[in-house]
């Protein structure tokens, strides 16, 4: 650190001596400046002052001298022009005068000039002169005689009155004024005589303008100089020239005022004038010292007040600093004593100013501080309790332990880390288990020396070898030679210590004396292989699985049957084997979760082979259980390739046979609808009596026929599994209502009477087949008429609710011929009848009942029938079915298909009809119908047309041709669909194909109605009845 | 079907009148159109049996099949339902036989159904 630096730090360090150092520098130079500024000032004021004081002293001056200099030229005249003056002087002057006239002329005159001189001190002499300029006569008479006669004075003074200013006289050598004036005889009016001059005292000027030192102060002076420089002054002086800049400037005859050294040396501020009259200049002058005293004296009085006021605040904020600085010191103090660990130390100053506020919160930090290591001694404290109780526990649980180990049936041991099998530790069971003193063990190799000889050598091996492996655990069993000679069969189970490293600290294990179950598990392994050779051998394929149904035994049969070898299917799951898809894994699961909740499971299906082929078996699976518990699954395949191939032959004649008679069927009921249709256009004309007669019969026998196919195309539907209901919203009242009022009029033909009652509760809207119930209620209403003579048929309908759901039963009682036992037995069976007689006598296909039963079993209800077998007391058939009541909303939705009698449309005409139809004649002959139940329609030949018309207009509906080139009837309903979901005309397909699935596929397309060609004017009607009502 | 005598049943063409609200002139028409019809779709029928495409022969076997049973013309009808099946079956390799069977029974049925037309 430098010098400077070192004697400067406290300085810097300290606060206060910074803030007075800093103080203090700014107040001396403010002083300093203040000073000299008011200085300059004062002094440029003062020297305008003394300079116009100076003048008016010297002009005062001057004027003094020049009244003065006047007074001795009047003097001087007044001598001249005194009377008899002029007169002695000629006498004394002329020579040739009387001696006595001259004597006396000349003591007149002497004695004139005396009086003059002595009366008045300002003239040191008085002469006269003749007009040869020789000094006649003077008060100092050694000057007589001599010739002034080149004085300026006496030139001008020959001829008037006239004043020579301070010039060197030749008598005296000394400055001299001298005044001259001629003097003439005749009391002055006669002719010139003489001259008369008087030299002046400059002891007179001297005072006027030396001596008279008024506003000159104590060093100021006024003095003449000469135009030769040379002072004019009566007494002292020198006669040398004087050398200032005032001086040098009289000389070169100039006035003016300045700032100069005076001829002694000292700084003067000065005035000077020449005076041309006087041929000489005054210079008055004042010391610069004393004239600029007063600006001095308030500079210094500046100086002096600031620097003391100065020195009187820095002290001020010295004391101040000191009372800011001390707290902060104190808090720094403060703070080194709680480092130094003292937290008991505070502050203990308060204030409400910001050092009070930083001691406030100093100490509150330390007061927390304070409590925080309280509570942390506490707390050491407190886990220094738990830490000795902990330890406490420790000591105890360590001698549970160790009782435990010494305790447990086990050889528990610690072994050195090699395969010396030598112990470091070894409990005190060891010695029991094997018969050898515990000591043994601890010897070297001691423990191989006992295994039994077959097993001692892969056991070292093998311990040898784990000492690198990273498994961390290890299990043997092995035999050992006890001590008492037993064979001793052990589990030994250990493990290696590793150090963070991995390299074996210990091998730590126990042995378990496994001797009698070793013994009983070989009994247990040979009566295994016995029952697994059982299976090996079974010329069935058997496999058995886990409860994961991973394959665990697959015998040479399964391998015969399947193509997998044992070894490529155990331990794989059944369903990568023979379930090798989705369907069949679904299935394979379904089946062993049947064998599991009922013990056994029986299936018929196929499995795949090895290669990929299917395989029809027969499937019996049971659960695998041991003590209760599910191990898993014993399954037998058996091999049914044939039996099924004949099955599903058998089969598929019987669908070819049920597809045959449905087709039979519609082709039969095609042109049966025709019949009817034509006979009940027929019946719509004018006939006579004869031909209304014939037609009724056609009708009649029409509708007969169409029932008994309608009844065959239903059952072979049924027969043939492609029966779907159509459960929508229907009112059962209303449904067994219907089916009473279309009975009724054969009733009342018979002359029977009809009775219905509704019991229970009454339901609201069901969900169900409305047109199925209604068939059924027919087909039984039609028995019950037809079996009737005489008597009543009773329709009886109950509904219960029954858990949300509803209970309805219909009973049908009549009082007609009944059913004999034997009836009963064939009542439901198809194609039969209750007596051979009553088809010849009644008629019908014997399909009714039949069909009915299953149309009820296919709604989950039953279709059951009661008689006695006493004709009259008939008999009683009851439907009953459980149905889920309607969503409210749905209601409405679907009206039944009305009846519609007449092939006329029943709307009121203003339906918008697009029609979809490609065939020019189909075109014609649908525009044809229409047109006859006043209807028009647009035209599209085909489904691209009818999706452009859709977007075009609006149609409330659309006859679509399924069959139809470029896009057919079902794409083009889609489209509709899919482009305006919001306007939705009614779509009726029209198919020449009348298949279940025909149907299907039009709805599901998005179609809403169906008619097969050729369209029957009824059909059509009916079918815009329908739309119109939707439309409605 | 069993009528082999005649190509058109009359009883099919007196439905047709009376459902299409016996108008003869009507009919005509419809006649019209089915004949000229018919000649186009044997052409086609002829045309996808000799390219034996079964998918060509569907349709207008299908039309034809219709129109004729309409017509009344039964035997006609039979024919192309044969071939209509031929063509849904794929099997139409023997096809051209049955479409010339169905043009020479469309003669008849021409014939026939001209000389209906002519008294009524």
């Amino acid at each position: 650190m430098p010098l400077t630096d070192r004697v400067l730090a406290p300085f810097r360090r300290s606060l206060r001596t910074r803030l007075v150092g800093y103080f203090l520098g700014l107040s001396t130079i403010t002083v300093l400046v203040v000073g000299t500024i008011v200085y300059a000032r004062a002094t440029s004021d003062l020297t305008a002052s003394v300079y116009d004081r100076l003048e008016a002293i010297a002009g005062l001056k001057a004027e003094a001298l020049d009244r003065w200099i006047d007074e001795q030229s009047r003097n001087i005249v007044f001598v001249g022009v005194m009377p008899g003056v002029g007169d002695d002087v000629r006498v004394y002057l002329d020579e040739s005068a009387d001696a006595a006239d001259r004597e006396a002329a000349e003591a007149s005159l002497r004695h004139l000039l005396a009086t003059i001189v002595s009366q008045t001190a300002d003239a040191e002499e008085i002469l006269i002169l003749d007009l040869d300029g020789t000094i006649r006569m003077s008060t100092l008479a050694d000057h007589e005689g001599q010739s002034q006669a080149d004085e300026g004075w006496f030139t001008t003074g020959s001829s008037h009155t006239n004043v020579q200013n301070a010039y060197r006289s030749t008598l005296t050598g000394r400055p001299t004024i001298t005044v001259a004036t001629p003097l003439f005889d005749q009391d002055g009016k006669g002719r010139r005589v003489a001259i008369v001059a008087a030299n002046l005292s400059l002891q007179r000027v001297d005072r006027i303008v030396v001596l008279d030192r008024a506003g000159l102060g104590a060093t100021g002076r006024a003095y003449l100089v000469g135009s030769d420089g040379v002072p004019i002054q009566g007494t002292g002086g020198s006669a040398e020239a004087l050398r200032s800049a005032a001086v040098e400037a009289i000389v070169a005859g100039q006035s003016g005022r300045d700032m100069y050294t005076d001829p002694n040396g000292t700084a003067v501020i000065g005035v000077y004038t020449w005076i041309e009259e006087r041929n000489a200049g005054l210079i008055a002058e004042l010391s610069q010292d004393e004239a600029f005293s007063s600006a001095q004296q308030l500079a210094l009085t500046i100086g002096v007040v600031g620097l003391a006021s100065a020195l009187l605040l820095a002290a001020g904020i010295w004391v101040v600093a000191r009372r800011v600085t001390r707290p902060i010191l104190s808090l720094a103090a403060t703070a080194s004593r709680v480092r130094a660990g003292d937290l008991e130390a505070t502050s203990g100053f308060r204030s409400d100013d910001e050092v009070g506020v930083l001691a406030t919160a100093f100490d509150d930090m330390t007061g927390e501080l304070r409590e925080n290591v309280a509570t942390l001694e506490r707390r050491v404290e407190e886990r220094t309790g738990e830490l000795t109780s902990a330890l406490k526990k420790l000591g105890e649980a360590e001698e549970l332990y160790r009782s435990l180990v010494e305790e447990l049936p086990l050889a528990i041991y610690t072994d050195k880390p090699d395969n010396s099998n030598t112990s470091t530790y070894a409990s005190p069971r060891t010695a029991e288990i094997f018969s050898y003193p515990i000591a043994r063990f601890y010897e070297p190799d001691f423990f191989n020396s006992i295994i039994h000889p077959d097993d001692r050598e892969w056991l070292i091996d093998s311990v040898g070898g784990n000492l690198d492996r990273a498994d961390q655990r290890f299990s043997y069993e092995y035999r050992v030679i006890a001590g008492d000679g037993r064979t001793v069969w052990v589990r030994d189970e250990s493990w290696i210590v590793r150090d963070a490293d991995g390299k074996p600290l210990h091998i730590q294990g126990f042995m378990l004396d496994i001797t009698e179950q070793t013994l009983s598990a070989a009994e247990i392994r040979r009566q295994k292989a016995y029952f697994e050779a059982l299976v090996e051998v079974s010329p069935v394929a058997v496999v058995t699985m886990d409860r994961d149904e991973r394959v665990s035994a697959w015998n040479p049969a399964a391998m015969t049957l399947f193509g997998f070898t044992p070894g490529e299917a155990i331990g794989k799951s059944i369903d990568d084997l023979i379930l090798r898809s989705d369907e069949l894994r679904q299935e394979g699961h379904k089946l062993s979760q049947t064998a599991t909740e009922e013990g056994r499971a029986h299936l018929i299906s196929r499995r795949i082979r090895k290669d990929g082929s299917p395989l029809d078996v027969e499937i019996l699976m049971v659960p695998l259980v041991v003590d209760g518990e599910h191990l898993g699954y014993y399954a037998i395949y058996h091999d049914i390739t044939e039996l099924q191939a004949a099955r599903r032959d058998a089969d598929a004649a019987n669908q070819a046979k049920s597809a045959f008679l449905a087709g039979m069927s519609h082709e039969i009921r095609t042109p049966m609808n025709a019949v009817i249709g034509m006979s009940g256009l027929l019946l719509g004309t004018e006939l006579d009596e004869d031909q209304r007669d014939f037609a009724e019969s056609i009708s009649v026998s029409g509708e007969a026929l169409l029932t008994i196919i309608n009844d065959i195309l239903d059952f072979s539907k049924v027969e043939a599994g492609r029966f779907e209901l159509e459960v929508r919203p229907f009112d059962l009242k209303r449904t067994v209502e219907d089916a009473v009022g279309l009975i009724r009029p054969n009733v009342m033909k018979k002359g029977l009477e009809l009775g219905v009652t509704f019991e229970g509760q009454p339901a609201p809207m069901l969900l169900g087949d409305a047109g199925r119930i209604r068939q059924i209620l027919l087909n039984l209403l039609s028995n019950a008429v037809k079996f009737t003579e005489t008597g009543r048929v009773d329709v009886t309908i109950e509904t219960t609710p029954v858990d949300g759901r509803w209970e309805a039963r219909v009973a049908v009682r009549d009082t007609g011929i009944g059913i004999t036992a034997e009836g009963m037995g064939r009542l439901f069976q198809s194609f039969s009848q209750a007596d051979a007689s009553i088809a010849r006598r009644y008629g019908g296909t014997g399909l009714g009942l039949a069909i009915s039963r299953r149309l009820a079993e296919l709604m989950g209800g039953t279709l059951v029938a009661d008689s006695a077998g006493i004709p009259g007391q008939g008999s009683t058939f009851e439907l009953a079915f459980v149905a889920d009541p309607a969503p409210a909303e749905g209601a409405a939705v679907v009206g039944e298909r009305g009846r519609v009698d007449a092939p006329a449309f029943a709307g009121n005409g203003e339906l918008r009809i697009l029609l979809a139809e490609d065939n020019p004649m189909n075109q014609k002959l649908a525009l044809r119908l229409l047109k006859n139940m006043g209807l028009t329609a647009d035209v599209a030949a085909n489904g691209l047309e009818a999706v452009g018309a859709v977007g075009l207009s609006s149609y409330d509906v659309i006859l679509m041709d399924v069959q139809m080139p470029d896009m057919d009837g079902l794409e083009a309903t889609r489209e509709i669909r899919g482009a305006a979901p919001s306007t939705r005309p009614w779509i009726i397909a029209m198919t020449a194909n009348a298949m279940e699935g025909d149907r299907e596929a039009c709805l599901a397309a998005g179609m809403d109605d169906y008619l097969s060609k050729p369209i029957r004017p009824e059909a059509l009607a009916a079918a815009l009845a329908v739309a119109n009502a939707a439309h409605q | 079907m069993t009528d082999d005598a005649r190509a058109v049943n009359p009883a099919a063409l007196e439905r047709l009148l009376e459902m299409t609200g016996g108008d003869p002139g009507f009919l005509g028409e419809l006649v019209a159109t089915y004949l000229e019809d018919a000649g186009v779709q044997l052409g086609e029928m002829l045309a996808a049996a000799e390219a034996r495409s079964a998918e060509g022969m569907v349709r207008p076997a299908h039309s034809l099949k219709g129109n004729s049973a309409t017509m009344g013309a039964e035997r006609l009808a039979e024919l192309c339902l044969q071939l209509e099946s031929h063509g849904r079956s794929g099997t139409v390799d023997d096809a051209v036989d049955g479409v010339r069977a169905a043009a020479a029974e469309f003669e008849r049925v021409k014939a026939e159904l001209k000389r209906l037309r002519a008294p009524g």
